[in-house]
């Protein structure tokens, strides 16, 4: 009987687990499979890429000062806009979490909101505000305060700027979820144990909250390296990122040349991935250090 | 116990949480050393007096005292208590040594000495060889060790217990009762002690304060409030009694109980001729005396035998009273249910109770 019963629980157990599997065994792990073999060619004119093994791909972007800079800017715009996103994100939830739920829900539901807006639709309306003639530009100078129009497109900043204002959200939600799960008695327990409100923030809420934090800022630098139609259309031609490369390299045909990029990128948002996860090692809360 | 220093002290406390009041007029007085029990049923402001003295909890009226400083205005980590939560509340992610050392570290104690005074605090509940695991693999048994050794390694004025046994199994519940008094008693740590758990608290304490509605009902030793008690809820919140029903008579010094006629002594409660008066007595200080004798006429209802005792209910003209007898006493032999007995009691046992 019981091992009928742990024969059906084996049952279940792969007949819910078959099917997410086989897909993404079929349509990701093995096309990441094949994405990795055409990198490792050169590119051709006539196929899709050249019939000769080589690391060429790799080496250029090992190599070549350019894709230096791209990988550097890339890294300190996932690494700018995560460390923004987490400071305000944070004290945003810090003074969401302790709501009443009813009035945390319709806080987080007006969060969520502008998400509902095509990214596309966003940024074109990021640029009708920051443009030559957008309305920043405009209201200056009517004000006089500026004579010819600011450069606020096709920067750094606009990028950034119009970035968070997706990923915020994800943050927020992460860290008022995590806030919310910590047990209002350890808090307290810090306070018997004499801990003042700042210490009882770095010794014990922060460690708690750990895993929103982790789940956070995994988001939004994940969210940032992929973030193709905020970055063009914002940064323009000069605020070129990683991504951006993979498209035009596509667009211009060289696919093994693209396939190696997709997985710099990949790298870059692995080790950045396990970096953040050694630094909050949100397992800490489950008790194993 | 008042010519003890007071540690703790409440004046005329009074808490409400919107229109209704948890904590009402609640004057206290925890003397050094004392092992103090607050008990009584869910929402009677037990742990809303306890968390009024870590300061976790605003009073709204009255003033709260620790050794003599007015602390009703300061913020909990600025008070000099210690406690031990109901859940623990041991910090998951740091190890058993780091968290009993936590306090000391936010006191500002260097890292020798707090490993050491930590050692010490886990040695004291006998947890040494646990001091680099994480509290999660510990048992229900080791936690509650651990939430001890963090409170007491910080040499409180007072130690604050808020149902700390509630999450342990039957048999750890008392093991740790015993553990937690004489570990008391060793450091003469003036306690105060949450409970809504009778058996808990007569074990434990020096004085037991029974709680009702946010007030205290009666307050004193174990025995005295035991044997004594005062009303009607104290006598059946703590411990189990036969109220019986009777009449003052004339001088007032004594009242006469309506079913049997015994004469009872009045004591300190007072009344008039005529007044009705309710009296307890406890189960086991009944007798079951074989038909014939003197005392009430009762019909056994159910035999409940629990080994140490055998409870026998019965039934008196209407009324159930319950006696207690020892396991394999002589007055149990031949007893069965529907028999016709006989219920006394040595009237020095009966309790007048005050009407409330």
């Amino acid at each position: 009987m019981g091992s009928g019963l742990s024969m059906n629980r084996q049952t279940a157990f792969w007949a819910l687990l078959a099917p997410p599997l086989l897909f993404v065994g079929i349509f990701f792990v093995v096309p990441l499979l094949n994405l990795f073999w055409v990198s490792l060619h050169g590119a051709s004119s006539t196929e899709l890429f050249g019939s000769n093994l080589s690391g060429e791909n790799y080496y250029r972007i090992l190599t070549d000062s350019f894709y230096h800079t791209i990988i550097l800017r890339t890294l300190w715009a996932g690494m700018s806009i995560m460390l923004l996103c987490l400071v305000l994100g944070y004290a945003t939830a810090y003074v969401i979490a302790p709501l009443p739920p009813r009035t945390r829900l319709i806080m987080l539901l007006l969060l969520v909101a502008p998400l509902m807006v095509s990214n596309v639709i966003r940024a074109y309306g990021w640029i009708a505000i920051l443009g030559r003639q957008g309305v920043v530009n405009s209201m200056l100078r009517s004000t006089g305060l500026i004579d010819g129009p600011l450069l606020l497109l096709n920067s750094f900043e606009a990028v950034a700027f119009g970035l968070m204002t997706i990923l915020l959200p994800y943050m927020v939600v992460s860290i008022v979820n995590a806030l919310n799960s910590i047990d209002r008695q350890y808090i307290e327990a810090a306070q018997s144990l004499k801990a003042n409100p700042v210490r009882s923030f770095i010794y014990v809420v922060w460690p708690l909250s750990s895993p929103g934090v982790a789940s956070g800022t995994l988001l939004v630098f994940l969210l940032t390296l992929s973030a193709y139609v905020t970055i063009t259309l914002l940064g323009g031609p000069r605020m070129k990122l990683l991504v951006s490369l993979v498209f035009d390299s596509v667009s211009g045909f060289r696919w093994p040349l693209a396939a190696a990029l997709s997985f710099a990128l990949l790298t870059l948002a692995l080790v950045v991935a396990g970096l953040i996860l050694a630094l909050l090692r949100p397992g800490r809360v489950q008790g194993r250090g | 116990m008042n010519t003890k220093e007071s540690v703790v002290r409440l004046s005329q406390v009074t808490k409400r949480f919107g229109q209704s009041v948890a904590v009402d007029q609640l004057d206290l007085d925890i003397g050094e050393g004392s092992f103090f029990s607050l008990l009584g049923p869910s929402g009677c402001g037990k742990t809303t007096s306890l968390r009024m003295i870590a300061g976790f909890e605003t009073p709204d009226e009255g003033d709260v005292f620790i050794r003599g400083q007015n602390v009703t205005r300061i913020v909990p980590h600025k008070r000099d208590f210690a406690m031990v939560f109901q859940n623990f509340a041991l910090f998951p992610h740091m190890s058993v040594a780091e968290n009993v050392a936590f306090g000391l570290k936010m006191t500002g104690v260097g890292k020798a000495e707090r490993e050491q005074r930590a050692l010490e605090a886990l040695a004291m509940v006998r947890l040494p060889q646990f001091a680099d695991r994480y509290p999660k693999q510990l048992s229900g048994g080791q936690q509650q060790r651990v939430a001890i050794a963090r409170a007491i390694v910080m040499r409180p004025a007072v130690l604050l217990l808020d149902e700390p046994l509630g999450a342990l199994d039957k048999n750890l519940r008392e093991e740790m009762q015993v553990e937690l008094r004489s570990l008391q008693q060793d450091l003469g740590i003036a306690t105060v002690f949450v409970t809504h758990d009778q058996e808990e608290a007569l074990t434990l304490s020096d004085t037991i304060a029974v709680m009702r509605d946010g007030r205290i009902e009666q307050s004193g030793s174990p025995s005295d409030v035991y044997e004594r008690p005062v009303n009607r809820f104290v006598a059946t919140f703590l411990g189990a009694s036969n109220l019986l029903r009777g009449r003052i008579l004339g001088t007032g010094k004594t009242a006469r109980i309506d079913a049997s006629g015994i004469a009872i002594p009045l004591g300190d409660a007072t009344g008039k001729d005529g007044d009705e008066v309710e009296i307890a007595i406890r189960p086991e200080r009944m007798s079951v005396q074989p038909q014939g004798a003197a005392g009430v006429p009762a019909v056994i209802k159910a035999i409940v035998y629990k080994g140490a005792t055998v409870s026998l209910y019965c039934d008196a003209s209407g009324e159930e009273r319950v006696v207690f007898v020892p396991g394999g006493h002589p007055s149990l032999i031949g007893l069965k249910t529907g028999a016709s007995v006989v219920l006394n009691f040595d009237p020095a046992h009966a309790v007048p109770l005050r009407s409330e």
